[in-house]
């Protein structure tokens, strides 16, 4: 009876145990055939480091998707390292404190991260770089800068012509002195970083200067450690500044002006004059919105003819990219978040007022071939707005300031930077 | 009760239910599908779009060039001999069709399609009211179509349209055309905005101008497991006429604000589409 018993428990319980235990025996038996022949080649997890937050107002999704690269994920530390760099004038190579240049000698907080028209090192906001032999007052830059201000919702391409962008398969560029080798892509803000430190017209180093450079400071910040919190070792590489730098700039997010806050309702209303402007931006007695459009980025971060001339030299226009003789004479409609700080205005720093940029699509148009139709009263030269209406598409243009955004201290340079001139 | 039997019960019944439950109810009888792909073309008087060159005349004389066309649809219909009709809304409700972008000029629908025989399409040009919700569309290029909110309000979020041009101006000078088309604003014979109280505050009444267009004499069979491709054309010349002969200058070079040119537009779209071609994919 008890054998019996035992074989009708058995034979119910098999069921059960073909679920549970054949599996089970072969989960087993692999682990331990894997584990027995890798026990000595296991390898660590790769580094990580903590993921970093981009900030976003919280509640509704205002933002279009991120542009990050695959190859170089945010994190806190790789942001935090980014920002001593961007801010350290020794990237370029010197010492000197007459000779030193950071990013953040030309891109300057107060002004939306450009150059402004008080930078003190380029009054009037016409940069130059680092001189040298062949040009002893330094190199100027060919176009003025745009602003370093949510670049990492853009996805149409950088550059006033949009040649860093993701279809470029170009490596390297001569005109900036960067190899054409990898990993001297054309796709991203990390080519802006190399650029920005090989160019004659901006940092006017070699790359391995750079670097060595970096490799030698030891204090304030010690760079050694700030790579290894980032990278998990000390290994300091162009690769790795540029990753570095990018994640910074990928973290100057705005999105607090006195706009933003009334389309977010966490303000009642704009002041009467502010309002007026608004109607006109946002409908086509001003027709701001086509190209300065998204209500939350302030661009399309598109590209057009906007009518500053008829003839057109410039060998970094739109053409230089696409090669469309439809592209001649047209450059990115940059953000106007902050554009009353952001002066001298358009690719060549022509305006140095708002109301001389609002003139210019007032009355001031110029026709051409490859003129953008959305200049739609170009037979007229513009728009013709009256004086008081410029007054108040001026006063709504000012709600875009994001005075947040300008004084945040994590955008600032570190306190403890010391770059023997501070 | 026997101890064995206190034991096994139990465990038969705990055995029985775990088979029972692990054994699914059988799925429902798949109805057999197909799928349906779609293809736009932009065709001016009969023959493919040409971009950027003054070539064209419209029937109010006007002569122009295109320079891009934008525009959505949604709420794709097809409709079935037999009276029934499948919305195409299973991944997504609408589709945005971009002349600079050649990836958008194909749709390849994810619902599965009843397979049988199709008679006629039809869809939304645009959106309707309750589906154009500002800031629905957070990336681009669906971003880069948004209607203020100034000239749209809560159901008027998105441009339907833009169809962008130059004409000769009656002074002979090349002057840009922005056809867009939207949510309009309700106005007085003098052209101002009207408003309506709405308790302690007021608001702009606007005008919704989507439309259905319908095709008809699209017969086309869905087989199953197989893949069906229309063409759908738009006859650019068509915005231009029919009902309304649409001159460029009677309304000058921007609409969205024009509710008198908004309606015309809108009229004159309606046989705007065709089906240029259906076949296997």
């Amino acid at each position: 009876m008890k054998k019996l018993k035992l074989i009708l428990f058995s034979v119910t319980l098999l069921p059960v145990l073909k679920v549970i235990v054949v599996p089970l025996t072969f989960v087993t038996v692999g682990i331990s055939f894997i584990a027995g022949d890798c026990k000595d080649t296991i390898l660590p997890p790769p580094f990580s480091g903590t993921p970093y937050e981009i900030d976003r107002p919280s509640g509704k999704q205002w933002w279009p998707n991120a542009n990050i690269p695959s190859d170089n994920p945010m994190t806190i530390e790789k942001v935090k390292l980014g920002r001593y760099l961007f801010y350290d004038g020794r990237l370029s190579g010197r010492l000197g404190c007459d000779s030193q240049m950071s990013c953040g000698t030309c891109h300057l907080q107060k002004n939306s991260f450009e150059v402004g028209l008080d930078n003190p090192r380029f009054p009037g906001g016409r940069t130059k770089g680092i001189p040298d032999a062949q040009y002893p007052q330094g190199k100027y830059t060919p176009h003025y800068m745009l602003p370093l201000i949510n670049l990492v919702f853009n996805n149409n391409g950088y550059l006033w012509n949009g040649m860093i962008n993701k279809n470029n398969t170009n490596l390297g560029s001569a005109a900036y002195k960067v190899p054409a080798v990898e990993p001297y892509h054309m796709k991203n803000i990390e080519s802006l970083v190399w650029m920005g430190i090989a160019a004659q017209h901006e940092l006017n180093t070699t790359i391995n200067t750079a670097v060595n450079m970096i490799r030698s400071i030891n204090s304030n910040p010690n760079y050694h450690q700030l790579f290894k919190e980032a990278y998990g070792d000390t290994a300091i590489t162009y690769d790795r500044i540029s990753k570095a730098i990018a994640c910074f700039v990928r973290s100057l997010v705005s999105y607090n002006s006195k706009y933003h806050k009334w389309i977010r309702k966490e303000i009642p209303k704009l002041e009467p004059d502010e309002f007026r402007g608004y109607t006109i931006y946002m409908s086509e007695k001003g027709d701001c919105f086509h190209c300065h459009g998204d209500p939350v980025l302030l661009t399309t971060n598109l590209f057009y003819n906007n009518g500053l001339d008829s003839i057109f030299n410039d060998t970094r226009d739109r053409f230089a990219v696409t090669k469309n003789l439809m592209d001649k004479g047209v450059y990115k409609a940059t953000t106007l978040i902050n554009v009353e700080l952001t002066a001298p205005y358009m690719h060549d720093g022509r305006y140095t007022t708002l109301r001389e940029v609002v003139d210019h699509y007032s009355e001031d148009l110029i026709n051409s071939n490859t003129i953008d139709p959305l200049m739609k009263w170009i037979a007229y030269g513009g728009v013709h707005l009256k004086e008081s209406e410029k007054d108040d598409l001026i006063a709504f243009l000012k709600t875009l300031t994001d005075y947040d955004f300008i004084s945040n201290p994590k955008f600032s340079k570190p306190a403890d930077l010391d770059t023997g001139c501070d | 009760m026997s101890t064995f039997l206190k034991t096994i019960i139990p465990l038969l019944i705990a055995v029985s239910m775990l088979i029972f439950m692990g054994c699914p109810n059988p799925d429902p009888p798949v109805k057999p599908s197909g799928k349906i792909s779609f293809k736009f073309e932009h065709f001016v008087n009969d023959d493919t779009a040409r971009f950027d060159k003054l070539i064209y005349t419209n029937d109010a004389g006007n002569e122009w060039e295109l320079s891009l066309v934008q525009w959505f649809l949604s709420d794709v219909t097809l409709h079935k001999k037999d009276g029934d009709s499948l919305v195409l809304t299973k991944w997504t409700f609408y589709h945005y069709i971009d002349t600079d972008i050649p990836s958008t000029l194909t749709w390849d629908v994810v619902d599965n399609i009843d397979t049988g025989e199709y008679e006629s399409i039809s869809f939304i040009f645009g959106f309707k009211g309750e589906r154009n919700k500002p800031y629905m569309f957070v990336n681009p290029p669906e971003s880069q179509m948004f209607w203020p909110y100034y000239l749209g309000g809560d159901s008027g979020g998105y441009h339907y349209m833009k169809l962008n041009g130059f004409w000769k101006n009656p002074s002979n000078i090349r002057t840009g055309f922005d056809l867009h088309l939207g949510v309009g604003q309700k106005q007085d014979i003098n052209g101002n905005r009207i408003k309506v109280k709405i308790g302690d505050d007021s608001s702009f009444v606007f005008v919704q101008n989507w439309f259905r267009v319908k095709i008809d004499n699209t017969n086309f069979t869905i087989q199953e497991g197989k893949t069906k491709e229309l063409t759908v054309r738009m006859n650019i010349e068509s915005w231009f006429k029919t009902p309304n002969i649409y001159d460029h200058n009677k309304f000058g070079p921007n609409v969205m604000e024009n509710q008198k040119a908004l309606t015309e537009i809108k009229e004159n779209g309606f046989d705007v589409f065709t089906v240029s071609s259906i076949k296997d994919k």
